[in-house]
């Protein structure tokens, strides 16, 4: 054993400058984020906890939207490069030292060494478990302690991908490096792909059956993660016989660029709309949501006159959530949209599609697990109103970065338009199939007196599968937004397929559907209120239908599209 | 154990080369045993099979009374290799070389090192890639003397060595075989400075082992003969015996390789007769020379 240590203190006299480069690489990667978040003026508390979380690029991506949308973009891209060096500086270290301790080459001069084969080989395995495969995740540790992260939070997502890279690594080392055959090889790397298929499609997720999509989306992580290893120790293993330098470090390069755009989506560039406080578009950095938990405290904010609650959400890992006065999370989750919402002197309230009347913090665990932070926290300049929830979507859909036209400006017309215009359905997790249209059918007074708006919609089905005894649900999800008066509405229904009933939401606006009749009404501040004839067309004048479409949880981004919408409404203004 | 090194009808081919051909050679301990054999004779293959770094295609060979393909970290402690061709860890210095090395060999002669270490004249904090190619051999020469092998297998050691180098390193491989009972190995095509450290012979060429016996004997029976005869004469039935001979007018020049004191003499007098009888020793190089150019006739007479 002794000869063992001796050859990895060997080693690591030869590769500590590129060792200490990666460690010192990874302490900034760590740091980076603590001097950048001091540098900004009203950097929110909870940055620095995210930022180990979520990255350096995701948390200034949101600090620079959210606190100052002048910030620099470059160092918000810097996770990627950090990641990139760190594969590069591996690879290297690897190379290095496998080279010099060749077994494929007669030449090396440890082949006489009184020592096995065995031992060199296990002296390697044991200095990239010691230095790398260890290193990176305990720094990984010590950031996320520095930050003040409880490891209760981190270590089961830690462990899960820890886990997952090593099945990986193993999965890709044992063809490629005990295997003599081609054949062999490529049949084995296939049988495992199989095997992973195998586990990925067979585990006990509850909404398993539902959820295809999502599987196919961790399977096609899994696979690309699994290949990428697969490649790289192939390299390794033709680079120890044959040491050609040049054309392997080549073919490397090329496959951890592959790697990028194949696995982290880098270098495509990144939308970045402007932000501004009170109106406008948010760039949606969605994060898992694991599990959501408990509230880990509640204080008095008296700057937004309300109670500023954190949640315990593992968001891709964890996250504490800080839901402030006037700010609203809104969750797609496996059992559908959850609206998580602090209303200044509302307290908490929370949206679900379920056809559960109200859902309180406890319920919200299960709404939020599993799930994913579409919108992120929202500040309202003016906290009594909600504003706009309005989302941005990837690079794919340019064009609707900006507010839709209006295909009519009624100008607080009465018109005879009662036809919302069809709107393509993107495919996407939980979407199956359909078109809606909704249509105004006319007002009529409602038992107290308000005045009720009807539209007939047909409906969108939005699948989802909840736990496999629960029958599949659709639901029907769409959201209002006024951009000049910056209020938005998320309308929702819900039916499941064992009851017809519609169910009204408690939210800014209900609809209640009853068969294929909505009824608009006006719900605010926890007051029923109704649309006056003159406030309704009013308020449809500037708004629109922005219709959200759920895609699975790949690469962290949702596209949300938003379709240009008119909104003729005939009211009698008598 | 009498021999140190056994082969047994070792053959070794890359494709259709056939790089060594039914090799059959005993190295008795403690000898200090050349082969010798012009570029691509197949001397470096069979070292590299006797050292298990490339299999033979056929046939076996035995180092230290174990197969060559079964060598394991126990005979390796036994035996020094050193190769003009092996890489060393450049990155390292001299020193950190040593230290290196040394836990690998229980029977590590810290002192040897030491002394070897002035005699060589080796700085010791000077890294590998910067030194010479003389100081790079003469460490890896340390590095395997100072475990004092039973083996000690030398590869083209000379190649690229300038004069005054070649000396040190001769100087150095016989003060240490002095020290201990030492059998060495070496392969070269530098004849003259194997002629200094040689006790044994082998003649490699084309893959083929032409010879094998000591360098006493090999000198005893070749010489160079030179007979003036007293008149022009047709040429007489060479010999067998006799290789590389040739005629100037009345001279007459041959290599004896089975040379009898003074019954040679008689044989000459008796094919020309009263002609001028010189017989001269033949230094190796010479030897081999005339070994080299016969074989190769005959192989192309073939």
């Amino acid at each position: 054993m002794h000869l063992i240590f001796h050859i990895i203190r060997k080693d690591f006299r030869r590769v500590w400058p590129l060792l200490a480069t990666w460690w010192a690489a990874l302490v900034l990667q760590a740091l980076v984020p603590l001097w950048f978040f001091s540098a900004v003026a009203n950097t929110p508390s909870h940055y620095k906890y995210e930022a180990p979380v979520l990255g350096l690029g995701a948390s200034t991506d949101r600090l620079r939207m959210q606190v100052n949308n002048n910030l620099p973009e470059t160092l918000a891209e810097t996770g990627p490069y950090f990641i990139f060096a760190g594969v590069v500086l591996i690879a290297v270290m690897a190379a290095m030292l496998i080279q010099e301790d060749s077994p494929g080459v007669e030449r090396a001069h440890w082949q006489l060494l009184p020592v096995t084969r065995g031992k060199m080989v296990a002296a390697k395995l044991l200095f990239f478990a010691i230095f790398i495969g260890i290193t990176a995740p305990l720094a990984g540790i010590a950031a996320k302690m520095f930050y003040g992260l409880p490891a209760s939070d981190w270590l089961a997502g830690s462990e899960a991908a820890c886990l997952t890279a090593l099945f990986c690594v193993a999965g890709a080392a044992v063809p490629m490096l005990l295997l003599q055959s081609a054949t062999a090889r490529v049949l084995s790397v296939l049988g495992l792909l199989g095997f992973f298929g195998f586990i990925v499609y067979w585990n006990n997720h509850p909404g398993s059956r539902d959820f295809e999509e999502l599987i196919d989306a961790r399977m096609l992580w899994l696979a690309r993660e699994f290949l990428a290893y697969t490649f790289i120790i192939a390299l390794l293993r033709y680079q120890r016989v044959h040491r050609v330098i040049c054309l392997c470090f080549t073919a490397l390069g090329i496959e951890l660029v592959a790697a990028q755009f194949l696995i982290y989506d880098w270098p495509q560039p990144q939308y970045h709309p402007s932000a501004t406080r009170n109106l406008g578009e948010r760039w949606v950095e969605p994060q898992t949501v694991v599990q959501t938990e408990t509230v880990l405290t509640q204080k008095a904010d008296k700057d937004h006159d309300g109670t500023a609650y954190t949640i315990y959400g593992k968001l891709a890992g964890t996250l504490p959530i800080t839901v402030k006065p006037g700010q609203a999370l809104l969750f797609q989750s496996i059992n559908g949209p959850v609206l998580l919402a602090n209303r200044p002197r509302n307290n908490l309230s929370f949206h679900s599609d379920e056809q559960i009347p109200a859902v309180n913090l406890a319920s919200f665990a299960a709404y939020a697990g599993l799930g994913k932070l579409l919108d992120e926290r929202y500040e309202s300049a003016e906290p009594e109103s909600f504003p706009l929830l309005d989302y941005v979507y990837p690079p794919q859909y340019p064009s609707a970065r900006q507010p839709p036209a209006m295909d009519a400006d009624l100008n607080g017309q009465v018109g005879n338009v009662h036809r919302w215009p069809d709107l393509p359905l993107t495919s996407g997790a939980g979407v199956k199939q359909g078109t809606e249209k909704l249509e105004y059918l006319g007002t009529q007074s409602g038992p107290g007196g308000e005045t009720i708006v009807e539209f007939a919609m047909q409906r969108v089905q939005l699948k989802y599968g909840l736990a496999q005894s629960t029958p599949p649900m659709t639901q029907d999800i769409f959201l209002l937004w006024n951009q000049a008066r910056g209020e938005c509405v998320l309308c929702t229904a819900f039916r499941s397929s064992s009851n017809e009933q519609m169910t009204a939401q408690d939210m800014d606006f209900t609809i209640t559907r009853q068969g294929a009749q909505v009824k608009f009404s006006y719900l605010a501040k926890g007051e029923l209120k109704t649309f006056t004839t003159a406030e309704i067309p009013t308020w449809l004048a500037g708004a629109k239908l922005v219709r959200l479409t759920f895609t699975p949880l790949e690469n962290l981004r949702v596209p949300i599209t938003v379709g240009p919408i008119t909104l003729p409404v005939t009211v009698d203004t008598k | 154990m009498n021999n140190i090194i056994e082969t047994l009808h070792l053959e070794r081919r890359f494709g259709k080369t056939e790089a060594v051909h039914d090799l059959t050679l005993n190295v008795p301990t403690g000898s200090v045993f050349a082969l010798l054999g012009p570029n691509g004779a197949g001397k470096s293959t069979t070292i590299k099979m006797l050292m298990n770094l490339v299999p033979p295609t056929s046939g076996t060979a035995r180092v230290l009374g174990v197969d060559s393909k079964k060598l394991s970290p126990t005979e390796f402690a036994r035996i020094g290799y050193v190769a003009e061709t092996i890489e060393l860890p450049e990155w390292m210095t001299v020193r950190q070389f040593l230290d290196y090395c040394r836990p690998f060999y229980p029977k590590w002669d810290s002192e040897l090192e030491k002394t070897l270490l002035g005699k060589f004249e080796l700085p010791p904090e000077r890294k590998i890639k910067h030194l010479s190619r003389g100081m790079r051999m003469k460490t890896l020469l340390l590095s395997t003397l100072a475990y004092r092998p039973a083996l000690l297998v030398l590869d083209e050691p000379f190649s690229g060595l300038d004069p005054v180098m070649r000396d040190d390193f001769i100087r150095g491989v016989l003060e240490v075989s002095s020290l201990g009972d030492w059998t060495v190995f070496v392969s070269s095509h530098d004849i003259e400075e194997v002629e200094r450290l040689a006790d044994w012979v082998g003649i490699i060429d084309q893959g083929k082992l032409h010879l094998s016996e000591t360098l006493e004997s090999l000198q005893r029976r070749f010489r160079r003969v030179e007979i003036t005869r007293t008149s022009p004469a047709p040429t007489p039935k060479v010999p067998p015996t006799w290789t590389d001979y040739s005629e100037a007018g009345l001279l007459v020049r041959l290599v004896e390789t089975k040379y009898a004191h003074g019954e040679s003499e008689k044989s000459y007098g008796d094919i020309f007769p009263g002609g001028s009888i010189s017989v001269q020793t033949m230094p190796l190089r010479d030897i081999y020379i005339a070994i080299a150019r016969t074989t190769r006739s005959t192989t192309v007479q073939k």
